[in-house]
């Protein structure tokens, strides 16, 4: 290696890192719990592949083949519950952002009334979101009785979750200006929410309204499953009577249904920001 | 590191690489390259000067074939590389190192682990997948990052480090390939004045200390006539200057670039510091 | 005022009436009488007094019942992390050379995805029976939908100067993947798998419900004993054991970042 006189004070070689124990150990840690897990939930290689024919068996009939097409017939029995579905997505995503809006308006960090408020909040909020949209539809069942309003009510606490969590993270980013021009000319609060806050964010919460509608209705195209109303219930049925081209067939559709207001609420959404 | 590659051309006027009438043309019609001819020997320090879309890149990425002349012969030291075999074209590039105007280093990754990269051609497949690098190439990459002068960045993560000494990286990567050519494409194109002639210099220095072959990319025409021993011109893909820097000022550029000399093709506008003279130290 | 002015309040009122027609019709044929929401609320009042006389004995089943869930979840993200690789590189644009085949891809995962988890679920359990392996496989397969887009997205935007730098060094493309890509997209691609963990223990708590294992199951059977006085407490373990893995997951994400 070539050596340059001139170099007296020369920065010198660091010493080599430490081995990383601590991420070995927790690599460890991880590995043995996935490995425990595995052996508590009864992961079974064996039962997997004697069980895999089967599998495929069942996802083969739910295609219609020649001898065995799916039920067209049975397709006007199940449109109105089709329609069910969407008719609760529609609803619960109306709903919800209705009453998302206002909290947001009032609960954002930049507009709240104070610290106080805005930690109750953000906390009510992180509670909504952590339950599960099917666990609130199969206990609201239970209350309400079997059926779409169930339905209805579990997605529009679901909705309100997403979108004033959305809503609120969007109204904590806009420029302060606006507002601050309505302060200085004597505003009151509702009034800074109102015309300095709102405007910025209104194409952003219709946009989230209508991404909260997507997911409403694939969630609403299985509350079914649990009694909370929609097409679900066939799907139920259906497979309780092992009648799988009808299961097949209702898939199809359901998906089919899905995808249009997917690709049109994305299309939207596009148009709007 | 050795101070000649030993499989090197020794005989002084056999060229190191050369162009025979080679040409360029893309898919849609743009002909970056124009009938080349050209040699390039051992130890030279060569700056290529050219507007943008001169064909600058064009002509030292075929000499790794980064991209591939569409007519005539790219020969890096008497073989020709047109038409080599993936296998064949990788011991080439081995031996060739590149840095880049915006250094290319493996962000997440350490500054060893990125000097180490220049040793992946040289290395078998099981050590280079596994990542487990031999003592002698961790003790070279080590002692190319001390011969750019940053030794005791070696454990840090690669983009914690100022463009100056990325670049330096880059440089201490390209060494550890223990190469006969380096290619240097706008190497101080986003560096400041200071910064950017200290690697100038420190890239003369190595081509002098390691007789090894450079051809550097630059757009600014001061640093051109201060650094390099013979300067290649293109303009339109077309081979307009090959000559030593013996009295060119900014004004025989005009007659390349075939336009007046811009306040941006000169690293230090009027009146700035003095550029200082290349010498031995640093 | 300006001509335009004059018809600033047609847009938000074609809105307003836009939206009121939809709710209007949403609730159609919904049998939602006021009736029914008074009888409805005066059974949430008595059922909420039922929970407030919580039954803390349900605890030990209840822990089994989650961690199961948690189980659960961790087995099919760890599943569902290896496996979308493959179908991640596949759709990526710039790492198969055929043009369909990125767009096969993606089309591919996006219909894994749409494919509802609780369907497969029973497939599952007709094939395999009831049980806890069920769900892991549900939620690995279904997983594979979102985390192979993820994982397509970041291949697609790596950076490119790496790959060029260590290719004209004259490594092979593989050591190009290995020492270019890989150090670049592993932080992001377990901050997925993070992500994704923390929807999966919510699915799994949910999965349980049509007896795919984990806490869904006790909840279900305490529903359907009318055990409020259970379900109160089994509601709070969820929401405080999601809670503490959504911390967490987003503590360790920033981490990464």
């Amino acid at each position: 290696m070539e050596d340059n006189p001139a170099h007296s004070a020369r920065p010198s070689l660091p010493p080599p890192p430490p081995f990383p124990w601590q991420l070995w150990a927790i690599a460890g840690v991880v590995f043995a719990f996935l490995w425990w897990s595995a052996v508590e939930t009864g992961v079974n290689w064996e039962a997997f592949r004697e069980g895999f024919p089967e599998l495929g068996e069942y996802f083969g009939r739910l295609l219609p083949t020649s001898e065995n097409p799916w039920p067209l017939d049975y397709l006007p029995l199940i449109q109105e519950k089709l329609i069910e579905t969407i008719k609760i997505a529609l609803g619960a995503s109306i709903i919800g952002s209705a009453l998302a809006l206002p909290f947001a308006l009032l609960g954002a960090r930049n507009l709240a009334a104070g610290k106080w408020v805005y930690n109750l909040g953000r906390g009510f909020l992180n509670l909504v979101r952590t339950i599960p949209d099917l666990i609130l539809a199969t206990l609201l069942a239970a209350v309400f009785g079997i059926g779409p309003v169930a339905g209805l009510l579990a997605l529009t606490v679901f909705t309100f979750g997403i979108v004033a969590k959305l809503l609120c993270d969007t109204i904590e980013t806009i420029d302060p200006g606006p507002m601050e021009s309505v302060t200085a000319a004597g505003g009151s609060y509702l009034e800074r929410a109102l015309y300095a806050a709102f405007p910025q964010v209104a194409p952003d919460f219709t946009a989230y309204s209508l991404y909260a509608f997507e997911v409403n209705v694939r969630a609403a195209a299985v509350l079914g499953l649990v009694g909370a109303g929609g097409i679900g219930a066939n799907l139920q049925q259906s497979i309780s009577f092992m009648n799988y081209s009808r299961v097949g067939l209702i898939i199809f559709v359901t998906f089919i249904v899905v995808l249009i207001i997917d690709t049109f609420s994305t299309w939207l959404r596009s148009r709007l920001v | 590191m050795s101070s000649t590659p030993n499989d090197a051309p020794t005989v002084p006027r056999d060229p190191m690489v050369s162009f025979e009438n080679t040409s360029v043309q893309y898919p849609n019609g743009h002909r970056a390259l124009q009938n080349i001819n050209l040699n390039f020997y051992p130890g030279e320090f060569v700056v290529i000067v050219g507007l943008s879309g001169a064909g600058k890149s064009t002509l030292i990425r075929c000499v790794n074939r980064l991209v591939n002349p569409t007519e005539g012969i790219v020969r890096v030291a008497g073989q020709n590389i047109i038409g080599l075999p993936d296998g064949e074209l990788r011991k080439v590039r081995a031996r060739i190192g590149m840095i880049f105007q915006n250094y290319n280093l493996v962000r997440r990754s350490s500054v060893l682990r990125n000097v180490l990269t220049g040793r992946l051609a040289h290395l078998p497949a099981w050590r280079t997948l596994l990542g487990l690098f031999p003592q002698e190439d961790v003790q070279l990459a080590l002692a190319c990052l001390e011969r750019v002068g940053i030794p005791e960045k070696a454990y840090q993560r690669a983009d914690t480090l100022s463009g100056g000494q990325q670049q330096r990286v880059a440089i201490a990567r390209a060494l550890a390939q223990q190469p006969y050519i380096l290619l240097a494409d706008e190497p101080v194109a986003s560096l400041d004045p200071p910064t950017a002639h200290q690697v100038m210099r420190d890239l003369k220095q190595l081509s002098r200390e390691e007789n090894l072959l450079t051809l550097v990319n630059l757009h600014f025409v001061d640093m051109a006539i201060t650094y390099a021993d013979r300067i290649i011109g293109l303009r339109g893909g077309e081979l307009v200057y090959d000559g030593t820097t013996e009295g060119m000022t900014e004004e025989s550029f005009e007659e390349i670039y075939q336009r007046r000399i811009r306040p941006d093709d000169v690293l230090i506008k009027e009146a700035d510091t003095p550029v200082e003279a290349v010498s031995g130290g640093r | 005022m300006t001509p335009a002015k004059r018809y600033d309040w047609l847009i938000p009122t074609v809105y307003a009436v836009l939206t009121i027609a939809a709710l209007w019709w949403s609730f159609s044929d919904m049998e939602l009488t006021l009736d029914r929401l008074i009888k409805g609320g005066a059974q949430l009042s008595g059922i909420l007094r039922q929970m407030s006389q919580a039954d803390w004995s349900i605890l030990p089943k209840m822990g089994q019942g989650l961690k199961e869930s948690v189980q659960i979840a961790a087995l099919g993200t760890v599943l569902a992390a290896i496996l979308a690789i493959p179908f991640g590189a596949l759709a990526a644009r710039n790492l198969s050379g055929v043009p369909f085949v990125p767009a096969l891809g993606k089309f591919l995962l996006n219909f894994i995805r749409a494919f509802p988890e609780l369907i497969l679920a029973i497939a599952f359990i007709k094939a395999l029976g009831p049980g806890a392996f069920a769900g892991v496989l549900a939620v690995g397969i279904h997983s594979i939908g979102m985390m192979g887009k993820l994982y397509a997205e970041r291949i697609e935007t790596v950076d490119k100067g790496a790959i060029e730098a260590l290719t004209a060094t004259g490594a092979s493309p593989a050591e190009v993947f290995r020492h270019a890509i890989v150090p670049e997209v592993l932080p992001d691609f377990l901050s997925f798998a993070l992500y994704r963990f923390d929807l999966n223990v919510r699915a799994a708590t949910v999965l349980g419900l049509v007896g795919a294992g984990g806490i869904g199951t006790l909840l279900d059977l305490q529903r359907k004993g009318g055990k409020w006085e259970t379900i109160g407490v089994i509601l709070l373990g969820i929401i405080v054991t999601i809670g503490l893995i959504d911390h967490f997951s987003a503590q360790l994400r920033a981490k990464l970042a």
